[in-house]
């Protein structure tokens, strides 16, 4: 692999946030964790977020960007920091379908291809389970569906074996029966005693 | 309280005491969870086991108990094969699963 000049890495920055507006959202939500950040990295983050998704509206984009003096935002999140509170960034579904896919799907479908390609992420697949493991109140059909959206993520990738193949189809009929009833009660329990399940990936 | 299990000897229940402090217990757990071809009965006698050392150490809310009566009623009926099939799937897919000791409580156990 070759080392990447600043120019090659700066294009490589905005082509994997083009890929993925949720990581686009994690990049801009970084910039409020930074402690005493310069004054010119506000306009550096969002000009690579434009860079990135601006195709289309560029124009009134920069406008809005020269907008976005550093010094106000700063205040207003280390504001929110002194208070205990964090300013995280989110898509929204429907952009993320609109930045995602120049084709004529539905967004639904666009929303699900978006997901599953999320989820082909094995630490977000493995972050995604442990979240619905920890829901206070989940509905019962909250696990079973992403466990069926993990395994056809890892089909389209073709790694899917047979025998994890065989076992999911087990496990979701029991799940369809059961609502899930055993494993959330487990869990609650064990949260009643003090204990938490986590889902991490296998290293190796 | 009336328990369905094989009585045991005083000095085990000491020991079970003493061994299922806190993280330890959350290994006990975890470690039952990833058992291979766990017999139906391992998962709900482990769970029996952590809940009886907490009722010994006065440790144990009605809530918990009650909801532990719940899980039990479950796993006695299945054998814990919904909780077994799910964590041999995600170790299927290369997941891992954990049980560690919950920031919540962890505190007020000390």
């Amino acid at each position: 692999m070759k080392i990447p000049t600043t120019r090659s890495y700066q294009e490589f920055l905005i082509e994997s946030l083009r890929k993925s507006p949720s990581e686009a959202a994690g990049y801009v939500t970084e910039l409020f964790e930074e402690k005493d950040p310069e004054p010119e990295l506000l306009q550096m983050v969002l000009t690579d977020v434009v860079e990135a998704f601006g195709e289309r509206n560029r124009k009134k984009l920069e406008s809005l960007l020269s907008g976005c003096e550093s010094t106000p935002i700063y205040s207003f999140a280390d504001l929110l920091n002194a208070l205990g509170l964090k300013l995280t960034l989110f898509t929204k579904l429907a952009d993320a379908g609109k930045i995602m896919d120049k084709g004529t799907k539905p967004t639904s479908d666009r929303y699900h291809d978006f997901l599953i390609e999320r989820l082909q992420d094995r630490e977000h697949a493995a972050g995604l389970i442990e979240a619905i493991l920890e829901e206070p109140d989940p509905e019962p059909e909250l696990l079973r569906n992403a466990l069926r959206k993990v395994v056809e993520a890892r089909a389209k990738m073709n790694k899917l074996s047979s025998e994890a193949k065989q076992h999911h189809d087990r496990l979701d009929k029991m799940l369809t029966e059961s609502g899930c009833a055993e494993i959330y009660n487990c869990v609650e329990l064990l949260d009643m005693l003090g204990f938490r399940v986590a889902v991490t990936v296998k290293e190796g | 309280m009336n328990k369905v299990k094989t009585p045991r000897s005083d000095s085990y229940q000491d020991y079970l005491i003493e061994c299922l402090k806190d993280p330890d217990a959350a290994a006990y757990i975890e470690a039952i969870l990833s058992a291979e071809d766990p017999e139906p009965q391992l998962l709900s006698s482990a769970l029996q086991d952590v809940v009886d050392a907490r009722v010994k150490m006065n440790n144990l809310s009605d809530k918990s108990k009650q909801q532990h009566d719940r899980l039990n009623k479950l796993l006695t009926e299945s054998g814990g094969a919904e909780i077994y099939n799910c964590v041999e799937l995600l170790d299927l897919l290369g997941f891992r699963v954990a049980v560690t000791v919950g920031a919540r409580q962890s505190e007020s156990f000390r």
